[in-house]
């Protein structure tokens, strides 16, 4: 049984948003845990605010609950006022739903969706009376997972999590508590090593205990070796083959208080192989698969009948890629058509077509479009492989201005391969056309084009992983730089400080030694380092004076394409030949096409994982021929 | 058009949201339970919804108001069992009434509302104590507060003996206190609890920390010539 922790609500009234630790929301699931063989704790190492906006977790908890013989609850970081009043108390973690310990429960799952939470994780840990290195968790405690997209590159963290789940969970989150309703009810024999075993067995499971990794005399990254039986030497993603009739919550958790996506979600399809060099997510993600509109109707129908939204966005990772889009607006607007739901599209593709889907769905309200073209030029959107050209930003804001639009927001990055001067001239240039278009247009003077900039960060299991990044002082200079060619004042230019970057860089290529870093930061008080007015420099660079560990070496090195890589293990599907390729590719500036519609490219998901595209378009039961380079 | 007045609660999981989200929890309770509610015309339509009183963080109700303007005329136990089964916890309907469409607001009509206070004291305090101190404070003709006003940056004296016109009564626990304190609202104005909580521990000699209370209302009412009227058009 788990024992619960009585919160002073006098206390809590004190700190900013109590209602983020108090649960009772709508839809959420509070069950008995005397009734159930299972208790997972779902974590997201983010505020409430934050975690709650987040489709991964919201589907893998409605999942569960649907189970009888299994309770699963939220937990979410604290905010740093609340955590102070629960180190002032003695109040330890707990869950949102019973408000149960979260050191009670059997497992505690952690979702990795970005390298600058991962601080957020070892204080959860800490709070909740959890020893933080997996050696030093005994029996009692639980079993602590972890998935989502830093899972593929899980080295920095192998010191702290027992198991890493790669890819989509739906299926097999269903094995994983199995598995361990089987062991407990057979007396947990082989204790929690013998789970671990057993699960090491299962797809995408990676148990970082179960392997040595050795470097060679210069320090480098040399190998990784499976040191028991059930542990793989290289870890496929689970993947789920047809997204038609996988789970989908319709009883989503509607907040008591606002959070940051606060809307119904409709995923349109997972997946996309548009091939953007830079973009981790279209290759973790392959292959394409898109659920029919029928099915998405009826969900919408459920989720907004169950909810009370009324909005619902259509969620996808480019969702203007939907291959029956304009027939799917059309049969929402016509079934939500007296009941006062809009329709919201997350992302627009740089192109006319996608303006034409936003002016059907936005028919009021003309708030600003957002378009990524990336690159400020041909040469540079072609390295990174981004189908987009300058035609195709002007024919989309044309259509927007025409049609009542008066502000265009435009995304770029900055410190991409081969990138020069040129390049980021490329970008004011762009913005200054796009504003000289709608003055044209409208004759009007009241436009506005925002340039947002992030700078780059490499990332693994794309044709960047073996790019070192710029140093942050070139980055300043770049922004400087772009800064000093921006003077319009119908121009506004948005850009970030280049060291969250460098440190994101460095754990996003990081390896197992990096755990210490973490461990020392957080000693020196690390938490929410996503979060601008909490991340500091000067704190990252003394946790890696500490661990005698330089952030250069992973962030700013160039890898040889030849070299053993710490996550060469963690596979997504793609052979490593294919991101050679692309790499080899971009420098040239050659571009390889999305093989949604068109021939396969190779990169070696399909066939290995032997999953296939879905496309409505393209006949959904269609299997095309399928190869690996 | 019809107006429906509805009695609600605002308890557990609610008693720490904003007016403002309190609003949006009830927007969406109405709309689940599928009510044929009207919205106000315009490009951004909004539910024609009202409530007696903005309650703030922390404050709880067990009595609070709402009004609604429905197209069709449904009878009210449905309606009340309709949005108590979509409601989350620390919400629910409790009464219901069809009223005149030319009512006044709730908001214009309400004027007494009743609190009870609670808040842990940081020395013993007996029953006897607590008599005494609160008999000197509702024998007392007047009891002067600098209220403070955060958007203009000024303070004025408030006279608290003008909006507390019913004696305070208290109940001594073993390390916390309860009072039950009545606000009246008048054309000058009117106090915070916190605010009479705070005067009792600054003036009186309450022992207690004048931030830590929490505070649920038990009723409002609308109050003439002494006598509390519940917002149901009923006399008490």
């Amino acid at each position: 049984m788990s024992q619960t922790v009585q919160i002073d609500p006098i206390l809590l009234g004190k700190v900013s948003k109590p209602a983020r630790y108090i649960g009772g929301e709508w839809n959420s699931v509070v069950k008995d845990h005397g009734a159930v063989k299972l208790t997972v704790a779902y974590a997201f190492p983010d505020v409430y605010e934050v975690s709650m906006s987040h489709l991964g977790l919201r589907i893998l908890y409605a999942l569960l609950n649907e189970r009888s013989d299994v309770a699963a609850e939220r937990v979410y970081a604290p905010w740093p006022d609340m955590e102070q009043l629960m180190r002032e108390q003695n109040y330890p973690l707990f869950t949102l739903e019973t408000k149960s310990v979260v050191k009670d429960f059997d497992i505690l799952g952690f979702t990795l969706q970005y390298e600058m939470s991962f601080s957020n994780i070892l204080n959860m840990l800490d709070l909740a009376g959890i020893p933080m290195f997996s050696k030093d968790r005994g029996e009692d405690m639980p079993l602590v997972i972890a998935g989502g997209p830093c899972a593929y590159n899980a080295e920095p963290l192998a010191d702290y999590i027992d198991v890493f789940c790669l890819g989509e969970s739906e299926e097999s989150v269903q094995d994983l508590a199995d598995t361990v309703i089987r062991w407990k009810e057979g007396g947990r024999q082989g204790g929690k090593r013998a789970l671990l075993k057993q699960l090491a067995a299962l797809q995408g499971n990676y148990v970082p205990a179960f392997y040595r990794v050795s470097y060679n005399e210069n320090g480098d990254f040399e190998e990784i070796v499976p040191l028991e039986p059930e542990a793989k030497q290289q870890i496929d993603k689970c993947v789920v083959a047809d997204v038609e009739h996988v789970y989908f919550p319709t009883k989503p958790i509607v907040p008591n208080i606002d959070i940051v996506h606060n809307r119904a979600v409709l995923e349109l399809f997972r997946g996309c192989s548009r091939g953007c060099r830079f973009c981790q997510a279209g290759m973790l993600y392959r292959p394409v698969r898109e659920k029919t509109p029928q099915r998405l109707l009826e969900l919408a129908r459920d989720i907004i009948a169950n909810s009370g939204y009324n909005e619902i966005s259509l969620m996808s990772l480019s969702s203007a890629d939907y291959s029956r889009l304009p027939e799917l607006v059309d049969m929402l607007l016509t079934e939500f058509k007296d009941k006062k739901v809009s329709i919201s599209l997350p992302s627009l593709r740089v192109d006319s077509f996608s303006v034409d889907v936003a002016k059907k769905v936005q028919q009021v309200r003309k708030s600003g479009l957002t378009f990524a073209p990336e690159a400020g030029t041909q040469r540079l959107r072609d390295v990174i492989n981004k189908g987009v050209t300058e035609e195709d930003l002007l024919a989309a804001c044309t259509n927007a201005f025409e049609n009542g639009w008066s502000t265009v927001k435009l995304y770029f990055m900055m410190g991409l391969p081969t990138e020069t001067d040129e390049d980021l001239a490329g970008i004011a240039d762009l913005a200054y056309k796009v504003l000289n278009l709608y003055r044209s247009i409208t004759h009007k003077n009241n436009g506005k084009v925002t340039v947002s900039v992030s700078s780059f960060v490499p990332k693994t299991h794309t044709g960047f992983q073996w790019f070192g990044q710029l140093p942050v002082e070139e980055i300043r200079r770049k922004q400087e730089y772009l800064k000093s060619l921006i003077r319009d004042k119908h121009i506004s230019y948005h850009y970030h400080d280049a060291t969250t970057g460098y440190m994101e860089a460095a754990f996003a290529r990081g390896d197992r030694r990096l755990g210490r870093v973490l461990y020392e930061a957080w000693k020196l008080g690390a938490k929410f380092d996503g979060w601008s007015e909490f991340f500091d420099y000067e704190r990252w660079l003394e946790a890696f004076r500490l661990a005698g560990l330089d952030p250069a070496y992973y962030a700013r090195r160039s890898r040889d394409v030849q070299e053993a890589l710490p996550w060469d293990h963690l596979s997504d599907g793609a052979s490593k030949a294919y991101l050679q390729r692309e790499w080899q590719r971009s420098q040239s500036g050659e571009l390889t096409h999305d093989c949604r519609h068109l021939p396969c490219t190779g990169c070696g998901i399909c066939p290995t994982l032997s999953v296939h595209v879905i496309d409505n378009e393209e006949g959904r039961t269609v299997e095309k021929t399928a190869f690996s380079y | 058009m019809k107006r429906l007045r509805l009695a609600i609660k605002k308890e557990e999981a609610l008693q720490f949201l904003s007016h403002l989200d309190f609003a949006r929890v009830v927007r969406l309770v109405v709309v689940r339970a599928a009510l044929p509610v009207c919205y106000s015309e315009g490009f951004n339509p909004h539910m024609k919804l009202s409530f007696a009183s903005a309650l703030g963080v922390g404050v709880s109700a067990s009595v609070e108001y709402m009004d609604i303007e429905l197209t069709d005329e449904i009878p009210v136990t449905d309606i009340i069992s309709r949005m108590n089964a979509v409601s989350p916890n620390g919400f629910a309907v409790t009464a219901g009434k069809y009223i005149d469409e030319k009512a006044p607001k709730l908001m214009a009509i309400a004027n007494y509302s009743v609190y009870l206070l609670t808040g842990p004291t940081n020395q013993a305090l007996s029953q006897a104590e607590l008599q005494t101190l609160l008999d000197r404070f509702n024998a007392a003709d007047q009891v002067l507060f600098e209220k403070v006003s955060p958007k203009r940056r000024k303070t004025h004296t408030v006279d608290i003996k003008q909006h507390v016109v019913e004696p305070i009564t208290g109940k001594a626990g073993q390390q916390q206190v309860e009072l039950t304190v009545g606000i009246l609202q008048t054309e000058e104005g009117s106090v915070k609890p916190v605010e009479i909580w705070d005067v009792l521990g600054s003036q009186y000699g309450l022992p207690i920390m004048t931030d830590r209370m929490l505070a649920c209302r038990l009723g409002i009412y609308v109050r003439k010539d002494g006598l509390c009227h519940t917002l149901m058009g009923e006399e008490l």
